[in-house]
């Protein structure tokens, strides 16, 4: 990792927001399965897929993001019964204020993945990596000189 | 001396406690006493002890800076201060310290509304802000006159799930410049005003937004803006004259605008019974109460019923992105409960966020009045003879 950051090229900052009970786990069968697939985004754990707001995205995107991938368990699957379907109705505000400000509409994406999907989850994350890839750098990004970084993604763990 | 306590006058504080009678939040939260943050402030004496209990405010713990968050701004308090002590410019200069001292303000919704601020003061921004625009109304990129529209576009999307319809506030005021005569700029360049920036104490994107705006007026070549915001006109009459001069000419509330034109607007009669809420910015803020009301009583068969809690008296509407709690939720229950009360079959309000909050507090709860709240603009627009709406439409086409 330290190799291609220090290259200068485009590195997309992904964030991926994952549920508790399906798709963090879906991403740890992944990982246990040693599927190989691209190390360039951060996970970030919710218990629900409902959780995810218009609010958390466009944090994201303030601080610095390319892309952001929201992902939970499959309709009729979740843990809370509807917290997907609430997902769903959030990620449309979320798509709509994303629209007014002029953001790529292949920037955001909401996806189902379950615990066993391992495969699915490595190959969601390669197309979601080079969907972006191939978008360049966020337009919103470093707009909040307050809140945005230099550092590209994976510096601190390089370091 | 820091904060700017000096300025606002509190060494003048005689702690007589008018203001925290007065103010709309400390009668249900007692998080919140403006007295309270004044003599503390007070109570340096001197400059340097001001700006130590400032200091100190800033590094308190959470719980202690609720007071600052919850207020409203309202200027509830400072028109009660015998001393004249502006309670209401203290606040942001507070909540500015507290920030830098790496306090977070509460913003509710997650901070969606901050975030969007923060994001329209980005250097290239493509936004599409125009979707809303209807093909029947007349607009001309080098019309001098400039139609800010502020937030609308986003606050639609955000709070479609409460009916929320802002935008159609925008689209009446264009159909009633176009009657006028008028086919406005509308600028898809346009950023938020900066007026939660500001007032939340954040001075470096507001400035960065400010900066873009009066670039864009510039560009534009307006020689005078309307807005249908009224924390728009404040921001841009204001904030804006006293840092760039007068980057935008006149600027004016559509209800100003329309006051002075009232006689000139082909009004049909549209019998109605409404009620006048006072938007603070509007209101306090900018000592315009003739004007809506002149505006909205030029309409044919419409009877006005007045809130006792009107002019200076008025209710602020309790909203403000850092608070919505039960304290917010009973202030607003009053003021639809008393709105009701006049008999009144309608809420008028000049400004979009007083029908957000409203609304917002309607939704799902039987015990608040279901009374509807309606923009000033759309009340006026829906009141034009279908006539004077096709010539215009005709004339300008």
């Amino acid at each position: 990792m330290g190799e291609s950051v220090s290259t200068g090229a485009f590195e997309p900052r992904i964030v991926v927001f994952a549920c508790n009970w399906c798709s963090y786990a879906g991403a740890d069968t992944a990982g246990v399965s040693r599927l190989q697939h691209s190390p360039k985004f951060r996970v970030i754990r919710t218990m629900c897929s409902g959780r995810v707001n218009a609010a958390h995205v466009l944090r994201a995107f303030q601080l610095g993001a390319d892309g952001v991938l929201v992902s939970g368990c499959h309709i009729g699957d979740c843990h809370y019964i509807f917290g997907n379907h609430w997902a769903i109705k959030q990620f449309e505000v979320t798509k709509g204020l994303l629209r007014t400000l002029g953001l790529e509409e292949g920037r955001v994406r909401l996806e189902w993945v379950s615990a066993a999907e391992g495969p699915r989850w490595a190959s969601l994350i390669d197309e979601f990596v080079a969907q972006i890839q191939a978008l360049g750098p966020s337009p919103l990004r470093g707009g909040s000189d307050r809140a945005f970084r230099e550092e590209p993604v994976g510096s601190e763990v390089t370091a | 001396m820091t904060a700017g306590a000096n300025s606002s006058g509190v060494l003048r504080c005689l702690d007589c406690g008018k203001c925290t009678s007065a103010c709309p939040v400390a009668r249900y939260n007692h998080a919140l006493s403006p007295r309270r943050i004044v003599r503390r402030l007070a109570d340096g004496g001197t400059g340097a002890g001001t700006a130590a209990s400032a200091a100190g405010l800033a590094a308190s713990p959470p719980a202690a800076q609720e007071a600052l968050w919850s207020c409203l701004t309202c200027m509830y308090c400072d028109t009660r201060c015998p001393q004249e002590v502006t309670i209401s410019r203290l606040v942001p200069r507070l909540r500015e310290k507290v920030r830098e001292g790496g306090g977070q303000p509460p913003f509710t919704r997650c901070g969606v509304m901050e975030s969007l601020t923060v994001l329209q003061s980005q250097a290239e921004l493509p936004q599409n802000r125009l979707d809303w625009l209807p093909d029947d109304v007349q607009t001309d990129p080098q019309g001098k006159t400039l139609l800010f529209v502020g937030c609308l576009p986003y606050f639609d999307v955000f709070y479609a799930e409460n009916g929320v319809r802002t935008i159609e506030a925008a689209v009446a005021a264009i159909r009633l410049l176009n009657v006028l005569g008028i086919a406005p700029a509308v600028r898809a360049d346009e950023r938020c005003c900066g007026h939660d920036a500001l007032w939340s104490g954040d001075p470096a994107t507001f400035e960065r937004l400010a900066q873009m705006n009066v670039k864009m007026f510039q560009e534009a070549g307006a020689e005078r803006v309307i807005t249908v915001c009224p924390e728009c006109s404040l921001t841009l009459g204001r904030e804006y004259k006293e840092r760039f001069g007068e980057p935008a000419g006149t600027v004016q509330h559509l209800a100003e605008f329309v006051a002075e034109h009232a006689g000139e607007l082909p009004l049909q009669a549209r019998p109605q019974a409404v009620s006048f809420q006072d938007p603070c910015r509007l209101g306090r803020h900018q000592g315009k109460y003739e004007e809506p009301r002149t505006a909205l009583t030029a309409v044919p068969g419409l009877e006005l019923h007045e809130m006792d809690h009107s002019r200076t008296r008025a209710t602020c509407c309790a909203g403000s992105w850092l608070s919505c709690n039960q304290a917010t939720k009973r202030i607003q229950t009053d003021l639809l409960k008393e709105a009701a009360a006049t008999g009144a079959q309608a809420l008028v309000t000049a400004c979009p966020k007083c029908m957000i909050h409203l609304k917002c507090a309607q939704s799902g709860d039987a015990a608040v009045p279901d009374l509807p709240v309606r923009d000033l603009a759309v009340v006026l627009a829906e009141a034009l003879t279908a006539q004077a709406v096709a010539t215009s439409a005709q004339e300008r086409g």
